[in-house]
């Protein structure tokens, strides 16, 4: 098991957004977070970088407890959250990526060159006035960069065309034979899961997890929805 | 690199700066002339007379597409001739002339009708003025001012026909101010300063008179002092576009921001734009005075100012991103001071 998560609640604004959440993931499987808008799935991926405030539980990663870890330390680990919606920034992703590894970030970006030409994306740009679709893939790219071993991607589909949902699903396919990390796919849609097999899924709706299983579970939200 | 010896420069330290610095602009990379280290503060008066040093330094600036003339000469009356000679127009009727009759003290008149780059360092803690006529020509200028000190820098540019780049830089100068005059014709100007400005107010004034061409001014200033910049463009002319953006970080202080800005009747079809963005630290002040006068109805003029302290969300992004706390800050500013050069 790579990340356990035991009992968490998240409570903000007076009002219980997690309800004692527990998960547990194993090494290099695919996990899907499916669950209509509110439920909590942003605020469960934040709170397991460590940038959202937990009022109860524990997170344990590769068997050491980092619930109170800030979360540069829990990145430093190999946690890695793609954003859904990145903040305004005068920085660019490249900028980004050498204040990580420094020099070495030259290297690693020319490795990953075929890719940024793939997706259209200019890493040297600021992260300021770019469309939803373009900071998906620059999330996606860095993705790739940081070769995480536990990787959660909140709704790297929405936002994004054709061509690019067929460039995510290529870089994913990549990511899994390259690194091999475990991978939380979180969306409210099902249809990625059609292109990227999950071994197990989460279904969360009002801060609960309301079901759990194998991919038999995304045929059920298919028929009746989250209801 | 090629460096210009035996031209005032001789200070050890001013040379590493200089090489330093001309390799982050890649000069180096780019074809012939292969870049320089010019000291423009090189030929007096009395040199000029001797006739041989004349042609030595003459025929070195010919090699390098260079002619330059120390602007000493601009003070004797006899000179006219020589300067009308050299440079095509005479200097008594400019009002730079008389500008720097005034203040003078040291700088340079320099004609250029070739592609070439400049580039002028200096530890100065004195006026420069540099006149700059340039013609047909694609030409990048780079001032490094390194001075702790006080520093006043005013440039006068007569550009015709051609693309001119211009850098800025004012490094650890307080009390220090800029006046450069732009004027253009049928050519295009990026003009890009980076100013680290300390404890003394600082003024940064340009003016340009602008047809038919395109002007795009970018600047990043730290500002732990107070700073009163102006641009002001006293005439846009027909088919002409100006772009002004600012960054800023402000610290501990009152800045003022003042844009001046009045597009010709003739400016048909122009485009105009000021834009000044800065991250503001608590107790920081920030003042913006927009003052636009466009008289012709198609010249399309946009003013826009904003300023923002580093927000919970940007910090935590970051750190999500494996940075620390610390350097999470350090590389927002940075990045922000970074931009001008983009």
């Amino acid at each position: 098991m790579i990340l356990e998560i035991k009992d968490l609640w998240v409570k903000a604004e007076k009002r219980n957004i997690l309800k004692g959440i527990s998960m547990k993931f194993e090494d290099s499987k695919v996990y899907g977070i499916l669950g209509p808008n509110g439920s909590g799935k942003t605020t469960l991926a934040k709170a397991i970088i460590g940038i959202q405030k937990i009022s109860k539980g524990k997170i344990i990663f590769n068997s050491k407890d980092i619930t109170k870890l800030p979360p540069e330390k829990r990145a430093k680990l190999g946690i890695f959250l793609g954003f859904q919606q990145t903040p305004e920034l005068e920085i660019s992703l490249q900028s980004l990526l050498f204040a990580i590894d420094g020099e070495k970030a030259e290297e690693k970006i020319d490795k990953l060159k075929t890719f940024e030409e793939e997706m259209g994306i200019d890493i040297k740009r600021n992260l300021t006035g770019l469309s939803g679709g373009e900071k998906k893939k620059l999330e996606i790219f860095e993705f790739l960069y940081m070769q995480p071993k536990f990787a959660i991607l909140d709704e790297p589909d929405s936002g994004i065309d054709i061509d690019s949902f067929k460039i995510l699903v290529k870089a994913i396919d990549f990511a899994r034979k390259e690194f091999n990390p475990t991978l939380v796919i979180i969306s409210h849609y099902e249809n990625i899961f059609n292109y990227i097999e999950p071994n197990f899924v989460y279904v969360l709706k009002n801060g609960v997890i309301t079901k759990s299983g194998g991919k038999e579970v995304i045929e059920g939200i298919k028929r009746h929805g989250y209801e | 690199m090629k460096v210009l010896k035996g031209m005032g420069m001789n200070e050890e330290k001013e040379r590493k700066l200089a090489e330093k610095y001309l390799k982050r602009l890649d000069f180096e990379k780019k074809e012939s002339p292969s870049g320089y280290y010019l000291n423009f503060n090189s030929l007096n008066a009395k040199d000029f007379l001797k006739e041989s040093k004349v042609q030595k330094v003459q025929a070195e600036a010919q090699e390098n597409s260079l002619i330059f003339l120390d602007n000493a000469l601009s003070t004797k009356e006899k000179f006219h001739k020589v300067k009308k000679e050299k440079f095509g127009f005479d200097f008594r009727k400019d009002k730079f002339e008389a500008f720097n009759l005034a203040f003078y003290k040291n700088g340079v008149s320099t004609k250029i009708n070739k592609d070439l780059r400049l580039f002028f360092i200096s530890k100065t803690s004195q006026i420069v003025r540099n006149f700059f006529l340039i013609e047909n020509s694609n030409v990048k200028i780079v001032e490094f001012y390194t001075g702790k000190g006080f520093s006043s820098i005013s440039n006068r540019f007569l550009i015709k026909n051609s693309v001119v780049e211009h850098e800025l830089i004012s490094n650890n100068s307080s009390k220090s101010f800029v006046q450069d005059s732009f004027k253009l014709e049928s050519s295009k100007l990026i003009q890009r300063s980076f100013i680290k400005a300390r404890k003394e107010p600082n003024l940064k004034a340009f003016s340009f008179e602008v047809l038919e061409s395109n002007v795009i001014q970018k600047a990043s200033i730290i500002n732990p002092g107070s700073q009163l910049w102006v641009s002001n463009f006293g005439k846009v002319e027909e088919k002409s576009s100006v772009d002004i953006s600012l960054r800023g970080i402000f610290s501990k202080s009152s800045t003022f921001f003042e844009s001046f800005l009045e597009s010709d009747k003739k400016a048909n079809g122009s485009d105009i734009n000021i834009e000044i963005k800065g991250i503001k630290e608590k107790n920081a002040k920030v003042f913006c005075i927009p003052s636009l006068s466009i008289k012709n109805k198609n010249c399309n003029a946009k003013h826009s100012f904003s300023t923002m302290e580093l927000e919970n969300e940007e910090i935590e992004y970051l750190k999500a991103k494996g940075i620390d706390g610390k350097a999470v800050k350090k590389i927002i500013k940075e990045n922000i001071l970074r931009w001008w050069k983009l």
